[in-house]
């Protein structure tokens, strides 16, 4: 398991596989994308983070050409995944025969069957078409999905539909895969399936750009994290970086005696934050400097405690203290504004 | 020159609707539609071969002293008189009542209909024979009396003895008919295969692979195949009927005469990159449209069957001036000169000038629906302007 929170970055960006530079990209109401830097080393899982509006799908869209950006430029090096002396050699628009991407906006012709629309998209970027079948049917068995080939994709359950999706987009074995919010609409088993598949498709030498909500399973994969907000990199590095720069306080997590408001807890000295955990379980976040024993024995004070465990910061504590600046709802939510153009 | 990804969404379109079980099962059916549209026709005429019957009061001005039956009439004589006469003809058993009326004759029915203008003149013809007979005449000027005079035809002008003989208005109207069915047929499939990508969201993967242009062209070249085999698939079910209707009922096969195969060709020409012309707009138009459902922009859809509309009253009068003209303008010339090459005399350079202006009209055609089609197709939640649609064909 790659574990960034660990050490120090295992990736080198002297020749990063893509380099976006300055990105600028304004809509009629909103600037989507603000001089956004982005650099992606060969061989690294790399995750966009942020909330709704915060430019991840169009900084996405930008880099696989379907939006051009206002200003700045992009430097793709796929074909030669980044070795010395490519440098020469970057294009600004990827060869699609070495991309892979999966969008957000999900979608698959209904009534064709699933072979078929298989090696329609892996025919597209580049596979001669047998190549195409034999891997697609390989393919469609490893992902339990054998029998179906045949089946018009509208006969498929949701969950299945997003696998046919992803092998759309991997099929061919992409230098770079680039992969828009892969988790959603899977249950908690198929997630964990899809963090060992993008795992394995790093294994075998893609490079991963992930851009999701899911915090957990980015701390699980990523080697590196940018954290966009209104546009803008607010935090890049590994996960490890991420917490040294944010300088966040210990998390404390209490098994109580009995159920205590979180209102009582926040208010003691020492404590950032105070949130549910689990039944009769809460988290606390320490201000920085804040002394544990201290905090333990206001809160024994107050209530019994049968239990004290004590972790660093999670991600999606450090995401929700670094953009948490009053966010609306509809920024943590799905968004359904119409307009492709208008997302972000 | 369209490129390999290009021919890969041609070929996918092709075989997303072009369905074997379905072009069978179509087959037969328009065979069955055929033999019954026939057998139908067959039997019509069946009954229309009944003769008219009209009762003939001569009163000693004509010579009829039995039944004569000159086709769709049987003149009967009626010694009883106009009275007993005109007494059936009300009671519907008689369907007129021919009798003197001072030196001429007159016709005696209970309505007016479009076949007594027939019975004029063949019991004008009928009445003049008898004339004549009474005359006793010799029999070979009575046969030279009876003979009108032969009127040939002679093409004159250099080249007239490979000139060709001009088909018949009903091929005309056939060959302009399978125009009118293949911009249906291609109408529903460009809509269908264009707002459901839309609705279904396969936008995005595909424009991370292929240009709008490739994509567009793939469409428009997959969807026309489709429509010509649709269109051979209709052809051949009228082999089939023939080939059913010569086995079990006899007769021969009916066969178009006057139709050339330069004709053909250059009539398959102008409809293939007719189609390839509309099927664009078509194309670019439909992605355009957020909601097929309530989009009002549908209706432009229908567009180019205004000039088949059109070509229809020039059938007559193909060479005149106005044929002429629309038969130049890009997307009225796939139906407009068909027409004139089949039943006028257009000059070569106009068939050449007509066909080269109509392939770099839907050369442009593609570019603009080209760029329309990559911004279009990604909007979604509302429709472009013109303004903006102006905007993109701009756009470097």
């Amino acid at each position: 398991m790659n574990d960034p929170g660990q050490g120090p970055s295992p990736v080198s960006l002297d020749i990063p596989i893509v380099e976006a530079h300055a990105l600028r990209k304004q809509f009629s109401t909103a600037l989507a994308v603000a001089d956004l830097d982005l650099q992606i080393a060969p061989g690294e899982i790399l995750a966009l983070l942020g909330p709704n509006g915060a430019g991840k799908t169009t900084t996405v869209r930008m880099l696989v050409g379907i939006l051009r950006p206002d200003s700045g430029h992009i430097a793709f090096r796929l074909d030669t995944g980044g070795r010395p002396g490519a440098a020469a050699r970057a294009v600004s628009r990827p060869d699609p025969t070495l991309l892979g991407y999966l969008p957000e906006e999900r979608g698959l012709v209904r009534d064709v069957p699933v072979l078929r629309t298989l090696e329609f998209f892996a025919e597209l970027r580049g596979l001669d078409r047998a190549t195409a079948r034999a891997r697609a049917r390989d393919e469609l068995m490893r992902f339990d999905l054998g029998d179906r080939a045949g089946e018009r994709v509208d006969r498929l359950s949701k969950g299945n539909q997003q696998k046919v999706q992803f092998l759309a987009a991997i099929l061919h074995r992409p230098r770079l895969a680039i992969l828009d919010e892969p988790f959603s609409g899977f249950d908690p088993i198929n997630q964990q399936r899809f963090v060992a598949e993008i795992r394995r498709l790093r294994d075998e030498g893609s490079t991963i750009l992930l851009s999701t909500h899911q915090m957990d399973l980015v701390e699980q994969l990523a080697d590196r994290i940018l954290l966009l907000d209104r546009g803008r990199v607010v935090l890049a590095g590994t996960l490890a970086e991420i917490r040294a720069r944010t300088s966040s306080g210990h998390r404390l997590e209490l098994e109580l005696a009995t159920d205590l408001p979180l209102t009582a807890l926040s208010a003691l000295t020492g404590v950032e934050r105070a949130e549910p955990a689990g039944l009769r379980r809460v988290a606390l976040g320490l201000a920085p400097g804040a002394v544990v024993g201290e905090v333990l024995h206001a809160v024994t004070g107050l209530v019994g405690v049968q239990a004290v465990h004590s972790a660093p910061e999670r991600l999606h504590e450090i995401f929700l203290r670094t953009v948490g600046r009053d966010l609306a709802p509809e920024e943590l939510t799905a968004s359904d504004r119409p307009g492709v153009k208008e997302e972000s | 020159m369209i490129g390999r990804r290009a021919w890969a969404v041609a070929r996918w379109e092709f075989l997303r609707f072009a369905k074997a079980k379905d072009f069978l099962v179509t087959l037969l059916v328009t065979a069955a539609i055929y033999g019954g549209v026939q057998l139908l026709g067959d039997f019509a005429r069946g009954r229309s071969a009944e003769p008219r019957t009209v009762a003939v009061v001569a009163d000693g001005r004509l010579d009829l002293d039995s039944p004569l039956e000159l086709a769709p009439f049987r003149f009967l004589p009626e010694p009883r008189g106009l009275a007993a006469a005109d007494s059936l003809v009300v009671a519907g058993a008689l369907d007129a009542v021919i009798a003197p009326l001072d030196g001429d004759w007159q016709l005696r029915v209970a309505r007016e209909r479009g076949w007594q203008e027939l019975l004029r003149v063949q019991f004008g013809a009928l009445a003049r024979q008898n004339e004549l007979q009474r005359l006793q005449l010799d029999p070979d000027v009575l046969a030279m009396l009876n003979t009108p005079p032969a009127i040939a035809t002679v093409l004159i002008g250099p080249g007239a003895a490979e000139r060709k003989q001009r088909p018949g208005t009903v091929v005309v109207i056939v060959v302009i008919g399978a125009m009118l069915l293949g911009l249906f047929t291609g109408f529903g499939y460009v809509f269908v295969a264009i707002t459901a990508e839309k609705t279904q969201r396969t936008t995005e993967s595909l424009l991370s692979i292929l240009s709008p242009q490739e994509w567009i062209d793939g469409k428009i070249a997959g969807l026309t195949g489709v429509v010509l085999v649709s269109l051979l698939n209709y052809l051949a079910a009228w082999f089939l009927w023939q080939a059913v209707s010569w086995r079990f009922f006899g007769g021969s096969v009916a066969l178009p005469s006057g139709l050339g195969s330069l004709d053909l060709v250059w009539s398959c020409l102008f409809a293939a990159a007719g189609f390839a012309f509309w099927f664009t707009l078509f194309a670019l138009v439909a992605a355009t449209i957020d909601d097929p459902n309530s989009s009002g922009r549908s209706a432009l859809m229908f567009l180019p069957f205004i000039p088949l509309g059109v070509v229809f009253a020039g059938l007559d009068t193909p060479d005149a001036g106005w044929m002429r003209t629309l038969a130049l303008l890009p997307g009225v010339s796939p139906s407009a000169m068909p027409v004139r090459i089949l039943r006028g005399d257009p000059a070569a350079w106009e068939i050449a000038l007509s066909f080269g202006l109509l392939l770099a009209g839907a050369l442009a055609l593609r570019w603009a629906a080209g760029r329309v089609f990559g911004a279009s197709m990604l909007m979604t939640g509302k429709e472009p302007g013109l303004r903006e649609i102006w905007r993109w064909l701009r756009e470097k």
